[in-house]
């Protein structure tokens, strides 16, 4: 054997182990990432948003002022505005607390106001986190991210192994590269018929040659996210500035501004929002007013990305005179190279620069790598189906392949049962973990099953449940179909639409399945 | 002073030598822990070198985006490689310019 056959020999070996031996948490990684695209989409179907109904008016000045006179002045260090649920209008007023899990918090009062009338909704006192977060229509899509980014591992060490695994993903699909000869023509790949090992090698090769410059996109970004804060900025500020935090911060956020705690009136709000729409291009999104009441106070302005922009915007205004005092840079005081690389990373990962489109090419190309590593895990077992050592690997593949989007599945509805009564926070995440659990006590019962009936009772039950969640929906309150398509509630007929076409398909495959089966079976 | 000058390519031959005797676990050793190590050393040594820009930033920024490809490279070649001793040397080498770099941020 020549020294390159033996080299090939050895990434094709590196490719198959790196894409196997973490398998199983690149495929929930993969998952819920196709999924978490649609994070925003799956929080207006669980609300049942109908429109979108401008949070921002001409009260918004009125309604700061007012509720700034009952929240103490030394809770004017931050104050929050945004969206809320129900199309209220979400305000907290706080001040940076050492939070009891570590770290420091903005910690204050919230409250939730109708933005046309002023009246309010809710009021609470707590932690940013535990209160202008807290949104329980997000509770499902809050979960998932987290499943995405931290695997739900606490702190920094979910971030280093979710990073890791973009890493083996990444030299995944490098070696992908090195070692495919014909990577054009595999790129028309046709399905060779029968259900045998080349045409499952078809199906792996087109899906994964076709997801390819997708899947170095999403690992390379995916891994700078993990790890850009949690090991590589305090590895960089610890050796760039010798371990002195404050010209770290002082180089990357600017010098901090004089502070003048002179007591001032705070100019018009809803003027400084009409400025920062017309700058932008797009409407607010969201603010923060710094030092509410003071002559040093500030109000920044979030944008979502205009049309034709990667990226969305922010604007810095004086809240003491209205004067637009710059565009402040992600990183650093002036625009640089490294401060457009470093704002690209977020949306080319989340696909959300350019609505709907964008998105869905994400979640399909999601799905296509998603589809590559079961494919992948599918092959490895196939050549290894002979050897004792592998033989239960089958039917652990498909408890995980079937098993983690019906426990996502089943979490989904339980989410729709505790939205209505009232705390999905708790719920969600323990379902999803007895989800799991109860899965792994089916695969030890059904030890005796074929494989066949296995992923028969499990694509039926998934399918199922998907054409039933806009069900649940509907009978836990959501809006109709009717009231979404007459106020435009897109989310909910997108994300019903996608369910019901979903659930559809496993069981229109699972019935090709059988019909496959019994047609190759001798006759009795 | 010969014999000085001698010792770059004596370090070499004593590297290349003892690497080659065991391809396989240096291939493993070179392509896991020391791949990563030298990413993070590579991650903490460029903002020495490399220009800081308009925003002042370049130079914190670039070797922190550039980690995820470095750590991807740094376990690709090694088993992509040929001749392990000659990677198992680029290493060392790597290692001890970075160090360098390192130490000289310190310093200064």
């Amino acid at each position: 054997m020549s020294a390159e056959t033996k080299a090939t020999k050895r990434l094709v070996a590196l490719h198959g182990w790196s894409a196997t031996a973490l398998a199983i948490l690149l495929y929930v990684i993969m998952l819920t990432g196709t999924i978490v695209v649609l994070d925003n989409e799956i929080n207006g179907w669980a609300e049942g948003r109908a429109g979108d109904a401008p949070v921002f008016t001409d009260r918004t000045d009125d309604i700061v002022h007012r509720f700034a006179a009952q929240a103490p002045p030394e809770l004017h260090d931050t104050v929050f505005l945004g969206r809320g649920s129900g199309a209220t209008l979400n305000l907290f007023f706080g001040a940076p607390k050492p939070h009891p899990d570590g770290g420091t918090e903005l910690f204050g009062r919230h409250f939730l106001v109708h933005p046309a009338t002023g009246v309010l909704q809710t009021a609470r006192a707590g932690f940013f986190s535990e209160t202008v977060r807290h949104r329980p229509e997000a509770a499902l899509a809050d979960f998932l991210v987290d499943l995405h980014v931290r695997l739900h591992v606490p702190g920094r060490l979910g971030l280093y192994l979710t990073g890791l695994l973009g890493i083996t993903m990444l030299v995944a699909a490098i070696t992908g590269v090195l070692i495919h000869k014909h990577i054009l023509r595999d790129l028309f790949t046709t399905e060779r018929p029968g259900a045998r090992l080349v045409s499952f090698r078809d199906r792996h090769t087109l899906a994964g040659v076709w997801s390819l410059p997708f899947a170095v996109l999403l690992s390379f970004t995916g891994a700078f996210l993990s790890f850009a804060i949690s090991l590589g900025l305090p590895v960089v500020a610890l050796v760039a500035f010798a371990g002195d935090q404050e010209a770290a911060i002082a180089t990357v956020l600017g010098e901090p501004a004089h502070m003048d705690i002179t007591r001032v009136q705070t100019t018009d709000i809803a003027a400084v929002f009409a400025d920062a729409a017309i700058r932008a291009g797009t409407e607010v999104g969201g603010a923060q007013i710094h030092h509410y009441g003071t002559a040093s106070g500030t109000i920044e302005t979030f944008h979502p990305a205009a049309d034709g922009a990667l990226t969305g915007t922010t604007l810095e205004y004086s809240a003491a005179t209205g004067a637009f005092l710059r565009a402040p840079e992600i990183v650093g005081t002036a625009p640089s190279v490294g401060s457009t690389i470093a704002e690209l990373m977020a949306p080319l990962h989340f696909g959300n620069f350019a609505g709907w489109w964008s998105r869905v090419i994400w979640v399909g190309l999601g799905g296509a790598m998603t589809y590559t590593i079961v494919s992948g895990m599918q092959l490895w077992l196939r050549r290894r189906q002979d050897d004792p050592a592998w033989q239960h690997g089958s039917r652990a593949l498909s408890l995980v392949a079937w098993g983690l989007p019906l426990a996502i599945a089943i979490t989904a509805h339980v989410f729709l049962l505790t939205y209505l009564t009232g705390d999905p926070y708790h719920w969600t995440p323990r379902i999803f973990v007895w989800s799991i659990i109860g899965l792994l006590v089916l695969g030890i019962a059904t030890q005796k099953w074929t494989l066949d009936d296995l992923n028969r009772m499990l694509g039926t039950a998934l399918g199922a449940l998907l054409i039933a969640l806009p069900v649940m929906r509907l009978q836990t309150g959501g809006l109709s179909w009717g009231e979404a398509l007459l106020w435009g509630g897109d989310e909910v007929l997108v994300i019903d639409g996608t369910c019901i076409g979903l659930g559809f398909y496993c069981l229109a495959v699972l019935r090709r399945k059988s019909a496959q089966v019994s047609a190759t079976s001798p006759a009795k | 002073m010969r014999a000085w000058l001698d010792v770059p390519r004596q370090g070499q031959i004593w590297i290349e030598t003892r690497v080659d005797r065991r391809p396989t676990l240096w291939r493993w050793l070179l392509a896991g822990p020391l791949a990563f190590l030298m990413s993070v050393l590579a991650m903490a040594g460029l903002p020495t070198v490399l220009p800081t820009g308009a925003g002042g930033v370049n130079h914190l920024v670039l070797p922190v985006v550039l980690f995820p490809l470095l750590w991807s490279s740094f376990v690709v070649w090694p088993v992509a490689a040929l001749h392990i001793g000659r990677v198992a040397l680029v290493y060392v080498a790597l290692c001890l310019g970075l160090l360098v770099l390192i130490g000289f941020a310190f310093a200064i």
